[in-house]
């Protein structure tokens, strides 16, 4: 085939490939485009507005937290701990023993001051779990040791 | 780009226009969709034959567009400018989407559709759309461009990045493969 046969085909049936139809949904496009330029821009707000909900939740629980009650489980109790086997000290102190015991018993006295308040219940068991987590930790730790 | 079938506009009216769709002026934004839409929407089913795909091509087009509009330097016009846009969200597509439609074939094939029966046009025409369906994507965008929807080289050298000497190579080659794919019907185009 030569180019004008070519060109004579394309000619006669060139606009026919893929032929777009006559009335695209061009109102329908923009309106979508609009859509998620729109969520888009306010995206960052939601995820800043979602961060401060959670900043206010965080300060109400704290706020919440009768005194004597770590904000931070014993779980941070145990990495210090075990940073003071790492530096060469004995993790089997008093002081940490001391600050589980009162831990626990801050809890306990939290729910005995609101009996009804199942978020001072779910704090005295993870307080529990936490502690028994600490022995054990101790305990083999003294057998390595 | 005369597909849109426009006037261009003074440079100064689509600066103007630019800045305000910056400024997030709902009417600066409708008037640039309005004006390029048609071209980027007409480029999008042409090449992917696809009435969804070339909606969400469109839609993405635009949404590109708009978000990176504070960084077009007026170096060309918004037109180039958009369908350069379009060109990149389309070959993208074309690549990771499967969804060409089902006359894509080798072009090997494209000189045997029909063959038995080529006295009538039915077959020439379908061999045709099946050897433009064969070229390869960068050929067809061109031979698209310029064969059916009548841009011109410097404006498809503008939307594709390319030379205007690279996309008159790419049409060259686009046609030889053409002629070669459909060489069976030589002769007989004029009967």
């Amino acid at each position: 085939m030569n180019d004008s046969e070519l060109d004579e085909l394309l000619a006669r049936y060139g606009k026919d490939y893929n032929e777009p139809p006559a009335n695209p949904p061009l109102d329908a496009i923009r309106e979508r485009v609009n859509e998620v330029r729109r969520v888009r821009r306010w995206r960052p707000w939601f995820a800043g507005g979602g961060l401060a909900a959670a900043a206010a939740l965080l300060m109400i629980g704290l706020l919440r937290a009768p005194e004597g009650i770590p904000p931070v489980p014993i779980t941070g109790r145990i990495e210090i701990d075990t940073n003071t086997l790492r530096d060469g000290g004995d993790p089997r102190t008093a002081s940490a023993n001391a600050a589980l015991v009162s831990a626990v018993e801050s809890a306990k006295a939290a729910v005995n001051e609101n009996p009804d308040d199942p978020f001072y219940q779910e704090h005295l068991a993870a307080m529990r779990e936490n502690a028994d987590r600490f022995r054990l930790i101790q305990q083999r730790l003294s057998e390595a040791l | 780009m005369n597909a849109s079938a426009s006037p261009v506009q003074p440079l100064f009216d689509e600066k103007l226009i630019v800045a305000s769709a910056i400024r997030n002026e709902r009417r600066a934004q409708d008037a640039i969709y309005d004006k390029h839409s048609q071209g980027v929407y007409r480029l999008a089913f042409r090449m992917c034959n696809d009435a969804d795909l070339a909606s969400d091509l469109t839609q993405e087009t635009f949404i590109r567009a708009f978000s990176a509009l504070h960084g077009f330097r007026h170096d060309s016009t918004l037109a180039t400018w958009i369908h350069r846009i379009a060109v990149t969200v389309i070959l993208t597509a074309l690549r990771t989407n499967k969804r060409r439609d089902g006359r894509r074939a080798p072009i090997e094939l494209a000189g045997s559709i029909g063959l038995s029966d080529h006295h009538t046009d039915v077959p020439l025409r379908e061999s045709l759309f099946a050897a433009i369906d064969a070229l390869p994507d960068g050929y067809r965008t061109v031979f698209i461009m310029y064969e059916i929807e009548g841009y011109t080289h410097p404006e498809i050298a503008g939307a594709l990045g390319v030379s205007v000497s690279t996309s008159q190579g790419q049409l060259f080659r686009a046609r030889a493969k053409l002629r070669e794919s459909l060489s069976r019907f030589a002769g007989e185009i004029r009967s």
